[in-house]
C-alpha cells in the first residue's frame, strides 16, 4: 500500500525520554485494534496492522549512542536532529525547572511501508518465570555496587565527585528498575549507566571492562547468571583493602 | 530546625531524583496511557519534586517507589482537570497529528510556569499552514469581537478574557479585583448576556446582507 503518514516526535532533553505518535491520516489504521509491544522497561511500541502507531524510548540519547534504537529505520534522521538539537538548545540553562519542562517537537513525513514492524523475539513463560527470580539477587547486587561506587567519591574534587555520584544513582535505577519491573531489562539505563562510566575516573581500566560486559549482559536475561557472576568479582575487587594485624 | 545549604552536589542529587521520576512514571504511564499525557504527567510529578526535594527525597530515598506511589493519584488528578478545562470551554482541537489539544494555552488548573516560561522553546512548526487564510479569519473575528463587546466597559471586558479567554478561575479574578466572588461572577453572567444579544444581532444581521459588519467602535 502506498501513502505516508505524519510522526510527530517528542523529547524531553532532562530525563532522556523520546516519544511519538503516527498519524495515518483517513487510512483505517488509524481507528482499528492496536497491539501493544514492550520490549524492555525502557520500551513501549504500539503497532496498528503491523505499521507503528506510537512509541516511547526511556534514555533514547544514552541507547542511540551505543547501538540503534529499537524503532524503524526511517525515524533515525529525525530522531537524531531532534535530539542534537533540543540537548543543544538545553545547553546553557541552568534553572532546573525550566530544564525539566523543556521539550522539543518534531513532525516529519514519512512513507507508510518505511513504518513496518520487524518481528521480535518473545520470551517464553518459563524462561521469564526464571527471570523474577533472579531479578531480586541481579538488583541486590547492583545496589552494593552503587553503595561501593559512593564510597569512592573524592573529597577534593568537585566535578568527579559530580560524576561519581551520578554514576551510583544511575546504578541504583537500574537496581530498582530491574526489581520493580519484575525480570524486564532496562537497555536504556543500562546505556546511560556505561555512559557516566567512562565519563568519570571512578574505575580503574580493567573494572571498566568488566562493568561494562556485566552491564551488556544485563541487556539480555538469559546472559543474567554470567552477569550476577561478574558484578560479584567487581564487588570483590573494589572492597578496600583490610589492614594487615 | 536545619537549613541545608545548597551545594552542587546536593544540587545534582536533587535534579538527578526528579528526572529518574520522570522516567518511572513515563515506564508505569506508558502501559495504560496514550499520546502524550505521560509526559505531561511526568512532568507535572517531577516539578512537584523539585519545589520540596528535600522532604521527598528523605521520606522515598529511592524514586522509583516514589514515581509509582504518586503516578496513579497524579493520573487521575489530570484527568480531572482535562475535563474540568473542557467544562470551562476550553475546546481540544484536532491537531495535524491527530490528537486534540486545548485551542488556548493558558487554562485554570495548569502548571504555573517557572520564570522564563514553562514550556520555553518547541521546535514544532507547520511549514504548510497558509498564512493569508489565517490574516482573513483574524481580521473577521476581531471585526466580530467588537461588535459582540459594544456598550460595554473595558473593566468587564477584560474580567471576562481574563476567566474565558486566559482560564483564570472566577475567585482569582476576584481577588485581583478586590471584590466577592459573587459580585464577579453576577457581573459576568450579564457581560456574557450581553454579547450574547449582541451577537444574535449581528447574526441577524450577517443573514440579512451577508456582508460583514463595519467595525463599530467597541470598547476593548
Amino acid at each position: 500500500m502506498s501513502g505516508t503518514a505524519l510522526v510527530t516526535l517528542r523529547y524531553r532533553p532532562a530525563a532522556d525520554v523520546l516519544s511519538g505518535q503516527v498519524s495515518f491520516g483517513d487510512l483505517a489504521g488509524a481507528t482499528t485494534e492496536t497491539v501493544e509491544e514492550s520490549r524492555d522497561a525502557d520500551t513501549a511500541l504500539v503497532w496498528s496492522h503491523n505499521r507503528l502507531r506510537s512509541f516511547q524510548i526511556v534514555f533514547a540519547a544514552a541507547r542511540a549512542s551505543v547501538g540503534p534504537l529499537p524503532l524503524p529505520h526511517s525515524l533515525f534522521p529525525a530522531i537524531e536532529t531532534l535530539i542534537i538539537t533540543a540537548l543543544h538548545a538545553v545547553d546553557g540553562v541552568h534553572d532546573p525547572l525550566v530544564r525539566l519542562r523543556a521539550k522539543a517537537e518534531a513532525t516529519t513525513e514519512l512513507p507508510l511501508q518505511s513504518l513496518t514492524r520487524d518481528h521480535a523475539p518473545k520470551l517464553s513463560s518459563h524462561r521469564q518465570a526464571l527471570d523474577r527470580r533472579s531479578a531480586t539477587q541481579l538488583s541486590h547486587a547492583l545496589c552494593q555496587l552503587a553503595d561501593a561506587v559512593h564510597t569512592r567519591v573524592p573529597a577534593d574534587d568537585v566535578v568527579e565527585a559530580l560524576h561519581t555520584d551520578h554514576l551510583a544513582r544511575l546504578l541504583r535505577e537500574l537496581s530498582s528498575t530491574i526489581q520493580h519491573q519484575h525480570g524486564s531489562t532496562s537497555p536504556g539505563t543500562t546505556a546511560a549507566a556505561r555512559v557516566a562510566a567512562r565519563a568519570g575516573d571512578t574505575f580503574s581500566v580493567g573494572e571498566l571492562a568488566t562493568l561494562e560486559q556485566t552491564l551488556t549482559a544485563l541487556d539480555d536475561p538469559a546472559s543474567w547468571p554470567s552477569a550476577s557472576t561478574s558484578l560479584h568479582h567487581l564487588l570483590l575487587g573494589m572492597q578496600p583493602p583490610q589492614p594487615h594485624r | 530546625m536545619t537549613d541545608t545549604q545548597p551545594t552542587p552536589r546536593l544540587d545534582a542529587a536533587a535534579h538527578d531524583y526528579a528526572v529518574a521520576v520522570f522516567r518511572e512514571v513515563m515506564r508505569v504511564a506508558a502501559a495504560v496511557r496514550r499520546g502524550f499525557d505521560a509526559g505531561d504527567i511526568a512532568a507535572e510529578i517531577s516539578a512537584e519534586v523539585l519545589e520540596r526535594p528535600e522532604s521527598i527525597m528523605s521520606r522515598y530515598p529511592d524514586p522509583v517507589r516514589y514515581a509509582r506511589r504518586r503516578v496513579r493519584h497524579a493520573g487521575i488528578s489530570h484527568d480531572r482537570r482535562q475535563r474540568v478545562q473542557r467544562g470551562e470551554g476550553a475546546r481540544l482541537y484536532p491537531q495535524r497529528d491527530g490528537t486534540l489539544q486545548p485551542g488556548r494555552p493558558y487554562l485554570s488548573g495548569n502548571a504555573t510556569p517557572a520564570a522564563g516560561g514553562g514550556e520555553w522553546f518547541s521546535t514544532v512548526s507547520d511549514p504548510r499552514g497558509e498564512f493569508e487564510t489565517g490574516a482573513d479569519e483574524r481580521m473577521a473575528a476581531t471585526a466580530a469581537l467588537q461588535w459582540c463587546c459594544q456598550g460595554l466597559t473595558s473593566t468587564v471586558v477584560h474580567e471576562l478574557w481574563l476567566v474565558d479567554g486566559c482560564g483564570y478561575t472566577v475567585l482569582e479574578v476576584a481577588q485581583l479585583c478586590g471584590q466577592r466572588r459573587e459580585t464577579v461572577s453576577r457581573r459576568l453572567n450579564q457581560t456574557r448576556r450581553q454579547i450574547r444579544k449582541n451577537h444574535a444581532a449581528l447574526a441577524s444581521i450577517n443573514n440579512a446582507t451577508s456582508d460583514p459588519p463595519s467595525t463599530a467602535g467597541g470598547t476593548t
